[in-house]
């Protein structure tokens, strides 16, 4: 069983109202501090207005990424094999390989040159 | 259809075609990389592009040479653990390792980061008046300007906000991919969120989304 929420003072309560909505807060008063973030007049409002932030900002997680980015990833790490295979390996910035390196490549998993 | 090539699967013939030195080994390792690392290249790519302040060419370079490097040190990953986590902490470094090299310096001196501990008792209350429907206050802004904001915020806080809460990371996970105790995490993220939703704020004001509150 909880204690009373009342107990807990709103600034108390309101101190851990991010470790609340984060789905972290622990400690043996745990349960009060969240009955009292969910029904105390005066946080309550609190409560849903930063509940109403992470959710608006979790809906940003599905903004379009380019359309070539996947294509690309593949193609310097089919680039890698290929340059491993041959002995040598890219550093840093130097990760873009030529061009025909890659078709080639491409070309053969496609069956197409 | 990209990653089934990817991973040389569903492509009947391939393995006629490929050459005698591909090795059984490596793709093996080229299919567990596809299966575990490839899926969170969207997230790595928008976690990329907040750290690149926007920048979508930097972005994507940064996610590219992520996943290089990824498959590079793919032997030591262990699988089946914390795959995303470990995507971040690689973009993170790489990220910081450029800055370096571009001569950009950190936004924020070291020294004043976490200098107090006011954050951790964030007593202030949300930034409308109770009255404001608070959905309606968030629904007013659209995606773009809410990451024109994150993107003024200097960077530590930044990259916390993001990878908190658009990510959805723990803070043990905050924790791994910053390299900083969980008590830092806490207060640098509840200070990200204030620098944040006080420069929506303003903004909404300026745009005239909600009316200036009284001085309290």
């Amino acid at each position: 069983m909880s204690g009373d929420w009342r107990v807990v003072p709103c600034r108390q309560a309101v101190s851990q109202l991010w470790e609340y909505l984060d789905g972290e807060l622990r400690g043996a008063d745990a349960e009060t501090i969240r009955e009292h973030l969910e029904t105390c007049a005066r946080c309550c409002p609190h409560t849903d207005f930063q509940r109403a932030y992470q959710r608006f900002l979790a809906r940003t997680a599905d903004m379009p990424v380019p359309p070539g980015l996947r294509r690309r990833v593949f193609e310097a790490i089919l680039a890698e094999d290929a340059g491993s295979s041959a002995g040598s390996s890219a550093e840093g910035r130097g990760v873009r390989r030529p061009r025909w390196d890659v078709r080639a490549l491409l070309g053969r998993i496609f069956g197409r040159s | 259809m990209a990653v089934a090539l990817f991973a040389g699967a569903g492509m009947p013939g391939e393995a006629e075609r490929a050459p005698a030195d591909e090795s059984a080994a490596e793709s093996l390792r080229r299919r567990g990389f596809a299966e575990e690392a490839l899926p969170h290249m969207e997230a790595v790519y928008r976690f990329a592009l907040r750290l690149a302040r926007g920048r979508q060419d930097e972005a994507e370079d940064l996610t590219q040479d992520t996943f290089l490097q990824a498959y590079r040190a793919w032997e030591g990953y262990t699988p089946g653990t914390n795959c995303r986590s470990w995507l971040f902490t690689i973009a993170r470094n790489r990220f910081l390792r450029g800055e370096e090299r571009r001569g950009r310096h950190p936004e924020v001196p070291e020294s004043q980061l976490d200098t107090t501990a006011e954050a951790l008792a964030a007593g202030r209350y949300g930034p409308v008046e109770t009255t404001d429907p608070e959905r309606a206050y968030w629904d007013s802004f659209i995606d773009e300007e809410v990451m024109r904001a994150l993107d003024r915020i200097p960077a530590p806080f930044r990259e916390v906000v993001v990878l908190s809460d658009v990510q959805g990371l723990s803070y043990p996970e905050l924790a791994d991919v910053l390299a900083l105790p969980i008590g830092t995490v806490k207060s640098r993220l509840f200070r990200g969120r204030r620098l944040l939703q006080d420069a929506l704020y303003e903004y909404a004001v300026e745009m005239g989304y909600v009316r200036p509150r009284a001085e309290r």
